[in-house]
């Protein structure tokens, strides 16, 4: 008995089934080439999406937040310029009233 | 020029087509290397489901690395390493699916008789009882008719390595046969 010969008749090449490359074409021409990714690849595909969608949050919350402030510093600057305004028509007003008095000679 | 040299410029040339996109000389590829892929994964994992399953998926994976290849003998290399590691890989996962057995005994007119009609049968069974890196180093070495240092080459692992477990695995076997 010779073993390397026994062994290379055991572990002889054998063809696939007739349509073997038919389907391996056909998988390809349809696009299907996902299937052969290895799961290292798709568990990083997973970790880069989580990437994605964590940064892009995180960076919502930040415009939000700036959003959030500017509209606040809007506000504070509009009542700045009503109480502006509204000193302005105070001062306006006894200006107004001071002449009114120093042409009739009477004290206010 | 030899036949052989022939039959390489030939599949150079596919190669060239194929990578410029006709699909008609990537099944060329296909069609002649399936034997080899099918049958590398069919002796390492017994199943002959699992193995086109394993063997469809290394040829989708070939498609798109094949812009990486320089040439056929680049093409059959890569296709041996590719097959080997996926192989040793499914056998190594922890809820492998059940292997099922598809050796059946040849047909009468098929090729001369064997000198044991069921050797073969009972030496793919052992080969298929070794461990998943020595199943592969006997299978590349046997079917492929692999030279340690392309073995070696295949399985990124030295000589020396590769030559150990040849030296144990036709121990085990020997031993099996006996039993």
């Amino acid at each position: 008995m010779n073993l390397d010969d026994d062994l290379r008749r055991a572990l002889k090449r054998q063809p696939p089934s007739p349509d073997f490359a038919d389907r391996v074409v056909a998988r390809i021409a349809r696009g299907d080439l996902e299937g052969g990714r290895s799961p290292a690849l798709r568990w990083l595909a997973a970790a880069a999406a989580l990437t994605l969608v964590v940064g892009g949050s995180v960076r919502y919350y930040a415009y939000q937040q700036s959003v959030a402030e500017a509209e606040r510093v809007k506000a504070e600057i509009r009542l700045a310029l009503q109480i502006t305004s509204e000193k302005i028509a105070m001062v306006q007003l006894r200006l107004a009233t001071g002449s009114t008095y120093e042409r009739s000679g009477r004290n206010p | 020029m030899t036949g052989a040299l022939a039959v390489a410029e030939d599949l150079d040339q596919t190669l060239a087509r194929a990578q410029d996109g006709d699909p008609a000389a990537f099944a060329t590829f296909v069609r002649h290397h399936q034997a080899m892929v099918f049958s590398l994964a069919f002796h390492a994992l017994r199943s002959r489901p699992a193995a086109e399953d394993l063997a469809q998926e290394v040829f989708v994976e070939l498609y798109r690395n094949l812009a990486r290849l320089e040439s056929a003998a680049h093409v059959a290399a890569w296709l041996r390493r590719v097959t080997s590691h996926r192989c040793i890989d499914e056998l190594r996962r922890p809820r492998r699916r059940l292997e099922v057995v598809t050796d059946v005994l040849p047909d009468s007119g098929e090729m001369p008789a064997p000198p044991e009609p069921f050797l073969a049968v009972r030496l793919r069974r052992l080969v298929g009882e070794l461990r998943p890196v020595a199943r592969m180093v006997v299978v590349l070495r046997y079917q492929e008719e692999l030279e340690p240092s392309e073995i070696a080459d295949a399985l990124k692992m030295s000589i020396n390595t590769v030559k150990s477990h040849l030296r144990r695995s036709l121990a085990a076997l020997r031993k099996g046969l006996e039993a």
